[in-house]
């Protein structure tokens, strides 16, 4: 064999070996440290599933030199250096696999000068509960009045590949872009699901029977269009708020804003139909946000009872903002018939001097989530606002006060198993909304949550948007978004009234 | 030309760069610097990836930020214009008539800095900070490219390769977008020139490659626009707001370019042999030809300089807002003490009168009736921001901080009030996340140390005389329901929730109540300075004639009004009173002769709160 083509040879099997040799020795001699470990995001002490994406995160110490080790209270061992600690995908997926049901400890090892030391360890616990593997939101400043490039986003949690549903830059006719918002799906699928689109070519696009259709569907003597959605998980029923809504500012207050509603009434949408019909339009209500049961037999809702003492309905609510609370409500539905029942009271939070917003029920039928503020609906903006949960057997409701922090903790998604939970909070800097995933278990306990593992561990810190609408999906949205820059490029098909 | 003669010229217009945006027009570029931003990390790379051309956004940011010092600015704005005159002049070397025209190869340097010397009020609603560099860098690519490829396919004769060649740019639209059509397009029409062209059958192939590459790229790209596909890379014509004078430049380029390719040059570059020959024969012509250059090119500076309808008004707004930072309210009232201000300078100048606490003394010297700038669609995006932060409505100053952030997208200063304005909230947390991105950057970070203090031990702030000023200043209880959309009607409502207690607070309660024409409040406000023996301003006293000496119940003597001031009213009144229809309007005969007085404010003007 010629010399050089043995020494090409060698060196191909040479370097691997050489390269996979440099791993970072861990330190024997390191001092313990009574430290605690403080990394960020904050990957302690939490309870992840098994298929998630690596919890990339950085070390929050000084040093001169960093070790981390993962170590698997089964089996397996990943050892990383540096400050910023980034783990590969397939390594990781391999020791969450061999440590599922299981724990690992993260041990931090900091060099100052020539002494090691080892931090306080954390442990982390792989539950056996996979996660849905996507997470769709939208991306949206925490702004007030004006938007610009919105998208609305999907990410595989498996690892970090994410990528457009849609966004409003791709049909900007005129450079004029369109408000989109309010996706969903019906039952963690996405061959079913829909979101809105207003101010240029608008209207509602329902994706159904792989064909997108834009619709109108402010007709008759609704208030607006359809607004927040909930697909009933059986049949091709959406049913939806309609809102009359307004903002205004705090000039003191650093919640800065309060959104609320003037007016809101519940319609029924029939998407082979095409019709429209009122669940629920009581002058002295404002009912809003809808939400089916797993089995479709009940719709949950939440609705303030307000009466305006003044004509100005606008100036009224604005002066009694505070005073505005919604309780939680239900109907049963009778889905052959699509007749609803008697409303219900399901919890009475104004009875507390509290205001209850977004129930969803978990998939078991168990449990019913919701968030609870000190007044109003829109709770991303109170600073109260937290996650309260039912037990819909027994009517105990109880603070999740793992999940709950001194910020907002508000729009909530229930996993298709059950057993996570992703949620929308500001607790990193009061402003910029992250999604928090927290596991949930049969009897109701929750672990710590933990923020969206990010491939940067810098990443939250530098993005200056907001995860809004975390939604849970099985399956990637498979619509091209060509389909949707056709449908609303088209003219609206007008729903009817009955 | 030899490059003897082509020197002057090019040292004239580099200077010529160098001093106006350097020197002259300095505040312009350092705002569009700090109306810019760049972050030197993976996720601002990531950013400008999204759609084909933004390589050049990514390129522009980086070198924008260099006119925070505006010499260093001016002088790799300079170096670019001249590349693209350099490249421009071998791309298209003149022919026949304009064989002497050196000076045709800087138009397009000169449309480029044309349009960046047009920018006024516009720069605040949209993005043109990114144009500032990233156009001429598309140009400077595109030439470069064109120069490049036709020198190789010159020198080809075999027709397959000079197709290839001249439609291998298309393979850079995703880097370029439009600046990698161009030189494929230029290079598609001299070809089409050439006595041995290639067959028409290549010809349509390139131009379906034109058609098709892009068009292809359309579907790797998530948030490529379906009605940008051949314009990506470009600023969107429909993206420019105002007159037309913000935008034809770069149409103008664009056809400059192809008149340039198609009749205006000759195809390749000079021939070293006919040089030689021509210097021969024209002994003196080399001194006439430059001097004529130079004489061409310098009429274009100077009627670039001058000639396009600038509003001064713009860059002693400039001047301003760089004054209200460094809080030097001299420069504020020396800017805004012109013949003929606008209603933004005039808001300006009162806030300087007030901190200076002479409002009330001098707040109706100053020209009545003052329109709104040209080309400002909504000032608050301009002046919101300082004017709220400093009359200590942080709320809402923060509050079109982020509606600019949303629409422009994020940018130094805007970072920088940010961060203030959440240390003035007390929302630490918000502000170390401004700190920490401001700081990332070359030269933004040192604004953002001033306040490091404050983020590690918030108590600090009290001790801040600038900060706590304007802590002082917020309403002492919250208001939901204010819309601050409008400027002045907002301030002049919210200066009625400002605490009480200094005679600062009272000038702009008083402010209020003379600029809305508040009479029946007149009387309380006036009894506080009454209450606390403080010297009634100007203003104060000839409100005081109009409101209340008809009032029976009222001593008007006490107040001891200034013996001028009140035969200065008597005159006025008589004036009024005696006024005859035939004279003329009214109103003008009382601008004319009482123009500074707030009786002449009070009778002739009606909008009183109109941005």
């Amino acid at each position: 064999m010629k010399p050089h083509i043995l020494f090409i040879l060698l060196l191909w099997i040479l370097l691997p070996l050489l390269f996979s040799s440099c791993s970072p020795t861990i330190p024997s001699d390191a001092e313990e440290s009574s430290l605690p470990l403080h990394i960020y995001p904050d990957y302690t002490s939490v309870t992840l599933p098994y298929n998630i994406a690596p919890l990339n995160f950085k070390i929050e110490h000084p040093a001169d030199e960093y070790l981390t080790v993962l170590r698997g209270e089964k089996k397996g061992e990943i050892v990383l250096d540096g400050k910023s600690v980034r783990i590969g995908l397939r390594k990781w997926r391999a020791f969450l696999a061999e440590n599922r049901g299981a724990s690992y400890r993260v041990e931090v090892y900091l060099r100052s000068g020539a002494k090691w030391r080892k931090l306080i360890p954390a442990r982390n616990y792989v539950s056996d509960d996979p996660v849905d593997e996507y997470l769709s939101y939208r991306l949206i400043e925490p702004g007030y009045v004006h938007f610009n490039k919105l998208s609305i986003r999907q990410r595989n949690l498996t690892d970090f590949t994410e990528s457009d549903v849609f966004n409003n830059e791709i049909y900007a006719p005129g450079g004029k872009k369109a408000c989109i918002n309010c996706h969903a799906y019906q039952n963690y699928r996405t061959s079913s699901m829909q979101f809105h689109a207003r101010e240029i070519h608008g209207g509602t696009l329902i994706v159904n029977n792989g064909k997108v259709r834009k619709v109108n569907l402010k007709t008759g003597d609704l208030i607006s269009g359809g607004v927040y959605p909930a697909w009933h998980p059986q049949k091709n029923l959406i049913a939806y708020s309609v809102n009359e809504t307004g903002q205004v500012f705090h000039s003191r207050d650093s919640q800065k804003v309060e959104v609320q509603d003037l007016a809101s009434d519940l319609i029924l949408y029939d998407v082979e139909q095409n019709q429209v019909r009122y669940i629920s339009n009581r002058k002295d209500q404002l009912e809003t946000f809808p939400a089916w049961s797993p089995d479709g037999k009940t719709l949950y809702y939440a609705s303030a009872h307000y009466v305006p003492e003044q004509e100005n309905v606008s100036m009224d609510i604005i002066l009694n903002y505070k005073k505005v609370r919604y309780n939680l409500y239900k109907r049963t539905f009778d889905a052959e018939r699509q007749t609803f029942g008697e409303q219900e009271l399901v919890f009475d939070a104004a009875a507390l001097g509290k205001s209850a917003t977004l129930p969803r029920v978990s998939p078991d039928g168990q449990f019913l989530l919701f968030t609870l503020g000190a007044y109003g609906n829109f709770h991303i903006w109170h600073k109260s606002s937290d996650l309260c949960l039912m037990y819909l057997e027994k009517g105990w409701v109880t603070e999740l006060e793992r999940a709950n922090s001194n910020d907002v903790e508000s729009y909530h998604s229930w996993s298709s198993n059950g057993r996570w939970v992703v949620y929308s909070s500001r607790r990193d800097d009061g402003s910029y909304t992250r999604p928090y995933l927290i596991h949930f278990d049969n009897e109701g306990r929750t672990g710590k949550p933990f923020v969206l593992p990010q491939e940067d561990p810098d990443f939250y810190g530098r993005f200056l948007k907001s995860f809004n609408i975390p939604e849970f999906t099985v399956e990637p949205v498979a619509t091209p978004m060509i389909d949707f820059v056709s449908a609303m490029h088209n003219d609206p098909v007008e729903a009817k009234l009955q | 030309m030899s490059i003897k003669e082509k020197i002057p010229a090019n040292l004239l217009f580099f200077g010529f760069v160098l001093l106006t945006a350097g020197g002259y027009r300095a505040e312009l570029f350092e705002r569009l610097a700090e109306l810019s931003l760049f972050l030197p990390d993976r996720r601002f790379w990531a950013e400008h990836l999204l759609i084909p051309g933004d390589l050049l956004r990514y390129a522009g940011a980086w070198l924008t930020q260099f006119f925070y010092h505006p010499w260093l600015g001016a002088a790799l704005l300079a170096i670019l214009l001249t590349g693209i005159q350099l490249l421009m002049y071998q791309a298209f070397p003149p022919k026949g008539l304009f064989r002497n025209g050196y000076v045709l190869s800087f138009v397009p340097s000169l449309l480029l800095l044309f349009q960046i010397l047009q920018l006024d009020y516009v720069i605040f609603y949209e993005n043109r900070a990114e144009l500032l560099f990233s156009q001429p860098l598309g140009l400077l690519g595109a030439l470069g490219i064109f120069c490049i490829v036709d020198r190789i396919r010159r020198n080809t004769h075999r027709p397959g390769i000079r197709f290839g060649v001249s439609t291998a740019p298309l393979l850079l639209y995703s880097l370029l977008g439009f600046y990698a059509l161009l030189p494929t397009l230029l290079l598609w029409i001299r070809e089409w020139k050439e006595p041995e062209r290639v067959s028409g059958k290549l010809q349509i192939a390139a131009a379906a490659g034109m058609v098709l590459i892009p068009l292809l790229f359309f579907f790797c790209y998530e948030r490529l626009s379906v009605f940008r596909i051949y314009t990506a890379g470009t600023h969107a014509l429909y993206q420019f707001q105002g007159s037309w004078r913000l935008w034809w430049a770069y149409p103008a380029l664009f056809g400059w370019l192809l008149l340039s390719v198609a009749l205006l040059s000759r195809s390749g570059p000079i021939q070293h042999s006919s040089r030689r020959s021509v210097e021969k024969t024209q002994r003196h012509a080399p001194l006439l030809r430059s001097l004529l250059n130079i004489l061409l090119l310098a009429v274009c500076c100077v009627a670039l300089f001058f000639g396009p309808q600038q509003n001064p008004n713009f860059y002693r707004l400039l001047k301003v807002q760089r004054a209200l930072q460094a809080e030097n309210y001299d420069v504020i009232l020396q800017q805004t003490t012109v013949e003929k201000p606008d209603r933004i300078l005039w808001l300006y100048r009162n806030l300087a009168l007030w901190k200076k606490n002479r409002l009330c003394e001098e707040l109706f010297n100053y020209p009545l009736d003052l329109p709104s700038p040209t080309n400002t669609i909504m000032p608050v995006r301009i002046i919101g921001p300082d004017l709220y932060a400093h009359y200590g409505q942080v709320n809402h100053a923060y509050r079109w901080l982020m509606e600019n952030s949303v629409l422009n997208g994020v940018k130094a200063e805007y970072l920088r009030e940010m961060l203030k304005m959440s240390v003035l909230n007390g929302e630490s947390a918000l502000a170390v996340k401004y700190y920490n991105i401001l700081r990332r950057t070359l030269f933004y970070g040192k604004q953002a140390e001033q306040y490091r203090e404050y983020l590690l031990r918030p108590e600090r702030v009290a001790e801040n005389a600038t900060l706590q000023s304007i802590r002082e200043y917020r309403p002492d209880k919250d208001i939901l329901g204010e819309e601050s959309s409008y400027v002045e009607p907002f301030l002049l409502r919210s200066f009625w929730n400002i605490p009480d207690g200094s005679f600062q607070t009272l000038e702009l309660k008083m402010s209020a109540v003379l600029l809305l024409k508040k009479g029946e409040l007149f009387r309380e406000v006036l009894e506080v300075y009454r209450k606390n023996n403080m010297a009634l301003p100007r203003y104060v006293q000839e409100a005081a004639l109009l409101f209340l000496s008809v009032d029976p119940e009222f001593d008007i003597e006490s107040l001891r009004i200034a013996e001028p001031i009140v035969r200065r009213y008597n005159e006025f009144v008589n004036v009024m009173q005696n006024h005859r229809p035939e004279e003329g309007a009214l109103s003008a005969k009382l601008r004319k002769h009482f123009g500074d007085t707030y009786w002449c404010y009070f009778t002739t003007v009606q909008n009183v709160a109109v941005i």
